[in-house]
């Protein structure tokens, strides 16, 4: 039996029952209304007068270097205001980061090799429109020198590989890890794992370029202008981006131009903007625009891609070569595990996927197991193709999912209690999520042995679990000011933009909550120079912020009795509470004084993170999740439809409902879609991008999404306010499909998607 | 996009007569513009010459022992006649299964069966490969990506498949296209040929559909990856008329649809479970896969025996 312990909760009021605003349904979201009513600006929307469009000239190639180029003709076509080369001297003397913030290669800003079909080289032009853009683009005579390229990381490994990036790695393509992690990892004593073991399973996994591609092209504005919020009376860079590159490119760009820190000298605009998961990678395009703003005086320049360079950066493949050891009851008794993964454009972001930050491969997903004889390595291996981005699934944690469900169906054993058996901490929450989860999807009734359930239609009917775990990282300080206003009303600032994320609407209920205001009393603002960007994924937002506006609210509710007493005439604070945006006599209910009857500004700032921080032993699992899944496979013509998805999650505490459970259905959409349909393919002759757009990519539809019922269960064990965590990434999976596949035709499909060619291959039809 | 005129014309005749190899055709603009946003060609149309001005060219009407579309029909009002779903449902069903409601609304019957070929290398974005179609010497997908492609070979060297929805209907159906200036046997009309996907000339605009007025048993299927905004991976259209006798055509397996007449033989004598499952393997007996399709022949097997099912029903 895995082991079992009892998660004690924690944390100023964390045991907290009487709420009045957190929890409840239809509080209208800060970004709501905008979108709904398409008010809502977007980059592409936005004009200023005399704005220039810029655009970079592109690879046709999978992978080549600029022999010749010459702008003349470019130069002279009436309406192009500037064209620069790599070869220009300011150019080739900045910084040398692209396209990645967490990048390890370097390379100028414009260079004249392109790692990949599409990518930004050798020149850039300016013009007035467009179509000029075009036009002198057209223009430019260019000889390419075409280089090798590598497109499937298993190849780069290949002794006869050509070295594509001879700059990093001189003797092979064996790219790093970003944050200097190890690539290998060793607990316990795998060997003796092995021979514990009753059975021993081995087999293989691959994940495919997934693309988180951006539903509008991205524009990039840069332009010079007063400080639009009147801080500092000096010329700034103004700088619309991608919020989520703006802490990251902002200061790239600012040490580009020799202006020191951001913070002194640039201003990001940041406004709606259709977002992918974790968007860290950028092109040049992005870096580009304040430098060409610049040369040109400072008129607004507007970087423009199209709708095919949304397909800019992947989630990278992966392959996984792994072998379990486990008893005849199901525990898992030795793990060895091999990973080779795509680096992509200079190594980029990938290893966030597989390692998650500061993690080697695959070891974050079996730290969940009782078991700790585990070896893991792996190969980053650099390639052409695509910038990696991160992996909004969890990878780590299918790789465990993986081993459950070969183990059950090994041994005819039913996944959920593989995963109690095995999943080192499983009360309260694992145990909670399975038992909710099972009632929602009628498991104790649907649940049977690999391929023996056949539908009415002919179809084989399967089903299968899943779990995942919220990681309450709480991993980087966040920085809350309150402040009460003379119009009685609690202001906090916020500067990250809108990307969809909630946690603005929830942090703003817990300050309500936590002082006793009205929520429509405290307003939260955005406010771009204000310091508190969160770096994380929304799982570190909902920890760490509520927690921090909690901490927040708390110091500033001190204050305003202390206050409101003295107002009331009464030097005990302690007979006072805050109710509805009123100081309230506990003991004489009839003494109010309404907040905007004080008059003064008050405010409390926390700066910190909730005192149970990212851990790295053991016992850090706590809030868990899990997915049930129900598919009928069409055996004639290898068709997949998911029948029913259950997504199950411990949200400890739920802040705003509505927020809570669209975070549950929409990764299902992603996660349909990846299970699916979803892969980025590259001609292999060339290396050309052939369905980077939205009909071939084939994303899913509304009449794509699956049936979905969402559990949110509370068992009030996060690590952030109220003991609540996020969702983030936790349910993005291809894992509950690619299980209840192999539960209905008694094949496990070893890489996604899972197209019918797959699934007919599994058959033995092909 | 780059730089076009735009010319309205009021009678086909007038956008023939202004038709050249440097126009092309607009009215519900659904393919076209994307073609031009993405600028697949190595040529750009100097102008688009805009049908939709044309008055009196949308309509289903009966004429005596024909039905006429006109072909600025809309494909949504194909689908949602009542005519076409009692006497050609094949048709309305495939009318039904066109991309999206948005797209069925904009867009026209004749442009659904004048689309350009759906092949990621053809489409590629900024003309990324000069193929056959294009002026090049060779087809990129016979050794390259080639799931989608063509499994009974290729036509003129092109693999590319056959994109248009109603086209398998339209053939099982015994439609006529009429042109400015002829009129073709739907049978006839669509091929691989240049960069177009039927016969037309540079010169040659469709102007209607017609129809045999016989009221037809037939139906139609769509097997897809997606349920909406997707082409066929295989789709298939069955039609028994007046005379008993069962038309098969299937869709997305070759650059033009392709009539199953060993199908149609093995179900000569009626429908029933055994002899649909034979025409469903007759179908796909002169199948030639490439490197990555072959899972596309157990789809057409299986599409052709339950479409022709349905009939049964």
């Amino acid at each position: 039996m895995g082991k079992t312990s009892e998660w004690v909760l924690e944390g100023t009021n964390d045991d907290r029952e009487d709420f009045k605003i957190v929890g409840s349904w239809g509080v209208p979201g800060r970004q709501s209304y905008d979108m709904a009513t398409g008010i809502a600006k977007y980059p592409r929307d936005l004009y200023y007068p005399g704005t220039l469009t810029a655009m970079c000239l592109r690879s046709p190639y999978g992978h080549a270097k600029v022999k010749i180029l010459d702008t003349s003709k470019a130069e002279a076509l009436e309406g192009v205001k500037l064209v620069l080369t790599y070869e220009d001297e300011e150019i080739a003397s900045m910084p040398k980061r692209r396209p990645s913030w967490f990048e390890l290669g370097a390379s100028p800003l414009l260079c004249d090799e392109a790692e990949c079909e599409g990518d930004e080289c050798g020149a850039v032009v300016v013009a007035i429109n467009e179509e000029v853009c075009k036009k002198a683009l057209d223009l430019i005579e260019v000889e390419w020198t075409v280089l090798p390229f590598i497109l499937d990381p298993r190849e780069g490994l290949r002794p006869d590989a050509p070295i594509i990036r001879p700059e990093m790695n001189p003797t092979g393509n064996v790219g790093g890890n970003t944050f200097g992690a190890p690539n290998t990892w060793e607990t316990g004593s795998v060997e003796q794992g092995f021979k514990e073991a009753d059975y021993t399973l081995e087999y293989d996994w691959a994940l495919n370029n997934f693309c988180q591609m951006r539903p509008m092209p991205p524009a990039y504005i840069s332009f010079w202008a007063n400080d639009p919020w009147g801080n500092n009376p000096y010329e700034k860079m103004c700088y619309v981006t991608h919020p989520q590159h703006f802490p990251a490119i902002g200061s790239l760009a600012a040490a580009e131009l020799g202006m020191g820190t951001d913070e002194d000298h640039m201003r990001a605009l940041t406004p709606y903007m259709a977002a992918r998961y974790c968007d860290f990678v950028e092109k040049r395009g992005a870096q580009l625009a304040p430098v060409l703003s610049r040369r040109l005086g400072g008129v607004p320049v507007r970087m423009v891609s199209n709708r095919r360079h949304a397909f800019d950066a992947c989630v990278p493949q992966s392959y996984v070569h792994a072998r379990v050891g486990f008893t005849e009851d199901g525990v898992i008794t030795a793990v060895q595990g091999h990973n080779v993964h795509q680096a992509g454009l200079r190594s980029g972001y990938a290893d966030k996927t597989a390692g998650h930050l500061v993690l080697p491969p695959s070891m974050n997903g079996y730290r969940t197991i009782s078991c700790q004889n585990v070896y893991c390595n792996m190969e980053q291996v650099l390639t052409n193709g695509t910038a990696a981005t991160a992996d909004p699934g969890q990878h780590q944690v299918d790789q465990v999912n993986l081993a459950f469900g070969r183990i059950a169906d090994e041994l005819g054993m039913d996944i959920t209690d593989v995963m109690l058996k095995n999943i080192h901490t499983t009360k309260p929450s694992l145990e909670k999520c399975i038992e909710e989860g099972k009632k929602a999807i009628d498991w104790d009734n649907k649940w049977h042995l690999p391929g023996t359930k056949q539908l009415e239609d002919g179809r084989m009917h399967g089903i299968a679990a899943r779990f995942c775990f919220s990681q309450t990282w709480g991993m980087i300080s966040y920085n809350v000011n309150l402040s009460l206003r003379p119009d009685g009303k609690v202001y906090m600032p916020y500067c990250e933009g809108y990307t969809g994320t909630f946690w603005p609407d929830s942090v703003r209920m817990v300050i309500a909550e936590e002082i006793g205001m009205k929520l429509e009393d405290v307003i939260v603002y955005f406010a771009p120079h204000f310091p508190n960007w969160q770096q994380g994924d929304a799982t570190d937002r909902a920890s760490t912020c509520t927690w921090a506006a909690k901490e927040a609210a708390i110091g500033l509710k001190q204050q305003l009795l202390v206050v409101g007493a003295g107002f009331l005439g009464s030097t005990d604070p302690s007979d006072f509470d805050i109710v509805d945006s009123c100081v309230v006599s506990k003991s004489n209910p009839d003494l109010v004084l309404p907040l905007s009857a004080i008059g003064a500004q008050y405010a409390s700032d926390f700066v910190g993170r909730p005192m149970d921080a990212f851990d790295a032993t053991l016992g850090v699992l706590r809030p868990m999740n899990v997915d049930f899944c129900e598919v009928a496979v069409d055996t004639e013509t290898g068709e997949v439809e998911i029948l029913n998805y259950v997504s199950v999650h411990d949200f400890g505490k739920v802040m705003r409902l509505s927020s809570a459970l669209g975070q549950l259905e929409q990764p299902i959409t992603m996660s349909a879609g990846r299970a699916l349909r979803e892969q980025v393919i590259w001609d292999k002759n060339t290396g050309v991008m052939l369905n980077g757009n939205m009909i071939d990519y084939k994303p899913p539809t509304s009449l794509d999404q699956p049936p979905i019922t969402t559990v949110p269960v509370e068992t009030r064990c996060g690590g952030g306010a109220y003991g609540s965590t996020g969702v983030a990434h936790a349910h993005c999976s291809a894992m509950p499909v690619s299980l209840a596949i192999a539960n209905a035709i008694g094949a496990f499909i070893p890489q996604e998607p899972f197209t019918p060619d797959k699934v007919l291959k599994a058959l033995g039809k092909l | 996009m780059k730089h076009f005129s735009h010319m309205d014309v009021s009678s086909f005749a007038e956008a023939a007569k202004n038709s050249t190899g440097k126009t092309a055709i607009i009215a519900g603009g659904t393919d076209l513009l994307g073609t031009l946003k993405d600028e697949i060609l190595p040529t750009y149309p100097e102008k688009l010459i805009n049908i939709k001005t044309v008055s009196d060219g949308a309509y289903i009407t009966e004429d005596g022992d024909k039905v006429r579309i006109g072909a600025l029909t809309r494909v949504q009002d194909v689908a949602d006649s009542e005519l076409i779903q009692t006497k050609f449902a094949a048709l309305a069903q495939a009318a039904a299964k066109v991309a999206s409601p948005t797209i069925r609304s904009m867009g026209t019957i004749g442009g659904n069966i004048c689309q350009q070929h759906r092949c990621w290398y053809f489409r590629c974005a900024d003309n990324r490969f000069n193929c056959l179609r294009k002026g090049g010497n060779y087809c990129p997908a016979h050794v390259g990506e080639n799931q989608y492609h063509s499994i009974f070979g290729d036509q003129e060297g092109c693999y590319a498949v056959n994109s248009q929805e109603t086209a398998p209907a339209l053939i099982a159906l015994g439609a006529t296209i009429e042109t400015t200036s002829r009129s073709i046997p739907a049978a006839d009309f669509f091929a691989a040929n240049g960069v177009r996907s039927n016969v037309l000339a540079d010169d040659e605009i469709v102007t209607e559909i017609v129809l045999p007025n016989v009221e037809y048993k037939s139906a139609f299927s769509k097997f897809a990856l997606r349920k909406a905004i997707d082409f066929a991976v295989v789709n298939c259209a069955v039609a028994t008329g007046s005379d008993g006798k069962t038309a098969i055509v299937l869709g997305g397996v070759y650059p033009a649809p392709v009539r199953c007449t060993t199908a149609e033989a093995a179900v000569a004598g009626g429908i029933s479970a055994e002899t649909a499952a034979a025409a469903g393997d007759a179908a796909v007996e002169s199948a030639t896969p490439l490197a990555n399709n072959a899972y596309k022949v157990e789809i057409a097997r299986t599409v052709v025996k339950r479409t022709l099912l349905e009939l049964t029903k």
